[in-house]
């Protein structure tokens, strides 16, 4: 329709927006109306004065007139566009409040929170005892469900799992990983014959268990053998019952707690946690690596 | 942390709230995304953002769309008072500013008539010192009208459709009963002992509600009422001339509201056509221009009153 009609008439669309609009945007200009002034509003909000003026500006930008104008004695005044509008925020006002409040309460009764890792895994020490430690009650009501490692992307993708533990979990595209700590060793050998001590005492046949992602226990093997440790390779878990007599077996331990240290020179799988990134719980990052008595910066 | 430091963290996109109702009743990101004029990755951004700022898992997405989770059910019903009054509110500031800057929006539906009157618009309205805005504006323009979002109307209805006690209407034309065409060497209908029922064994090709307000409710409720059925199928147009050229295609039978044939003069076809139910149905198919009952802008009855008397004259003739 637009530039159809030579003279005085011009297109519209019902489409066009006043996109952007937030509800910060009513409050600091409501705020500054009732005040009259935006250094007044900046200490009724306890924000500074540029901050309420830019937020104002922002505002007159979305609605595309001027909403307040400057009077010499009396402050600032609403101009008669800016006074129409403010006459008219109060049900949207109203509404948001109600809203707020609605979202506090839901914070309040505590946020589901639901943790997902394969099966058997939470019946561990490892987990029970990290599951202790981390702050959950009162802020989240923690569900647990059973979810095999070739599903966590997906499943954390979806939203139908917040949190996804296990061991060897490799880097994912769109999650974030949270390292919360090495864990240790079960040890035992196949048939008769002593443990060893240190790496560099394995030099017949052993093997590693494997846990999560096949890069990273290939990783840990070539730690194994750079630590002085010969020979070895990665079985899955069904494998490691029929291994030769001899061997010895490395299995991930899931019975102690975090922080039983593996002794000096053993290399570990890493206990870690995987969330979708920019998961709505800003806190849950904090919140994961408290639990492994870390700070955030030191686990992701 | 402090009840106000709370407050001022949340600082919800409004916009945001539009697109999260949208979801949770279409459950489906593209098609979200087609209603709200996003790209389907601008949903889901969007989302992500309103559930950070909320702090809430709001939705869960799989492959066959979204779901709502539990707090995003408690959510949804605090939101959605918000939702109609942002929406009111943006109606009224966009109101507002019309009306500051003596500005009049007039909304065109898909009609026939409508798009012949827009034509000589131009040629009514120029030089004169009057602003306004042509737009086009779908089946819903009575609501649209009544909240405030267009000024005038120019729109053709069928039967009560589309009038409601907010809204004031100046008709420009009226026409009786419907409109039955039909390809003969498809169907071998009688004109002479035509039976109605008997086209509902056949798809039946009508304009969409856009071209047409109302026609198509007001077949469903007759075929119901009347017939105690419906038709096999119904394909619906966006121009009645559409919905000809099938017909002559074959490809069903044309049903139009009042005088279509008159309407489509220019059409090269091969259909036979009859006029039925005009002595039900006197005064069915109305083309008018539409205001808001309450209306107090003078350059919006200006404009209608201009309006309706550009649209009478030729069509009266």
């Amino acid at each position: 329709m637009c530039g159809r009609f030579r003279n005085n008439m011009q297109g519209f669309s019902l489409q066009d927006d006043l996109k952007g609009m937030s509800l910060r945007h009513l409050e600091v200009f409501s705020t500054v109306v009732r005040e009259g002034s935006y250094g007044n509003a900046g200490v009724e909000m306890q924000t500074s004065r540029t901050n309420v003026k830019r937020v104002c500006e922002e505002f007159e930008k979305i609605v595309d007139r001027r909403l307040l104008s400057e009077d010499g004695d009396r402050g600032l005044l609403p101009t008669p566009f800016g006074q129409g509008i403010f006459a008219k925020l109060g049900p949207l006002s109203t509404s948001l409040r109600k809203l707020e409040d609605g979202v506090r309460q839901l914070h309040h009764a505590g946020r589901v929170l639901k943790f997902g890792a394969e099966g058997g895994f939470f019946r561990g020490g490892l987990f029970t005892d990290y599951l202790g430690r981390l702050s959950v009650s009162g802020r989240f009501r923690s569900c647990f469900l059973r979810v095999d490692s070739k599903s966590a992307q997906k499943s954390l993708l979806a939203a139908s799992c917040d949190v996804y533990f296990g061991l060897g979990l490799g880097d994912t595209e769109r999650l974030d990983r949270v390292e919360l700590g090495e864990i240790g060793w079960d040890v035992s050998r196949v048939g008769r014959g002593t443990l060893p001590k240190k790496p560099g005492d394995l030099d017949g046949e052993w093997c590693l268990v494997a846990e999560g992602d096949a890069r990273i226990c290939e990783e840990l093997l070539e730690k194994f053998r750079r630590s002085g440790a010969k020979g070895g390779k990665v079985v899955d878990k069904e494998s490691a019952f029929g291994v030769e007599q001899g061997t010895v077996v490395f299995a991930a331990d899931m019975i102690s707690p975090l922080g039983r240290k593996n002794p000096v020179g053993w290399p570990g799988y890493q206990f870690s946690a995987l969330m979708r990134r920019r998961h709505p719980y800003a806190d849950l990052k904090e919140m994961l690596c408290a639990g492994a008595g870390k700070a955030p910066a030191d686990g992701y | 942390m402090p009840e106000r430091e709370r407050r001022l963290r949340m600082d919800i996109d409004l916009t945001s709230l539009l697109v999260f109702r949208d979801l949770a009743e279409s459950g489906n990101f593209s098609e979200t995304g087609r209603r709200m004029g996003m790209s389907q990755p601008a949903v889901s951004l969007t989302i992500s953002q309103l559930e950070g700022e909320v702090e809430l898992v709001l939705l869960e997405r799989h492959a066959s769309g979204a779901r709502l989770t539990p707090e995003g059910v408690a959510f949804l019903s605090r939101a959605q008072e918000v939702c109609e009054a942002y929406v009111g509110f943006k109606d009224e500031v966009k109101l507002q500013r019309r009306r500051m800057d003596g500005e009049v929006w007039v909304g065109i539906d898909g009609s026939w008539y409508s798009e012949r009157l827009e034509r000589s618009l131009e040629k009514e309205f120029s030089g004169k010192d009057v602003k306004f805005r042509c737009g086009k504006v779908t089946e819903t323009w009575s609501r649209d009208l009544e909240a405030g979002r267009v000024d005038v109307v120019i729109a053709s209805r069928f039967l009560q459709e589309g009038m409601t006690p907010g809204i004031q209407e100046a008709v420009m034309k009226y026409e009786r009963g419907i409109t039955v065409a039909w390809h003969p060497s498809f169907y071998p209908f009688d004109r002479d002992r035509f039976n109605f029922p008997e086209i509902l064994r056949t798809t039946l090709l009508i304009p969409n509600g856009h071209a047409a307000k109302g026609f198509g409710d007001f077949l469903s409720y007759w075929c119901a009422y009347a017939y105690g059925s419906q038709a096999a199928n119904t394909v619906k147009f966006e121009s009645e001339a559409e919905a000809a050229r099938a017909a002559d295609a074959g490809l069903g039978v044309f049903l139009g509201p009042g005088d279509s044939m008159d309407r489509l003069g220019g059409l090269e076809h091969d259909l036979e056509f009859i006029r039925t139910f005009e002595f039900v149905l006197p005064e069915a198919y109305r083309f008018g221009v539409y205001c808001r009952a309450d209306e107090r802008a003078k350059d919006v009855m200006n404009i209608a009153g201009r309006i309706g008397r550009a649209g009478r004259k030729p069509f009266s003739e």
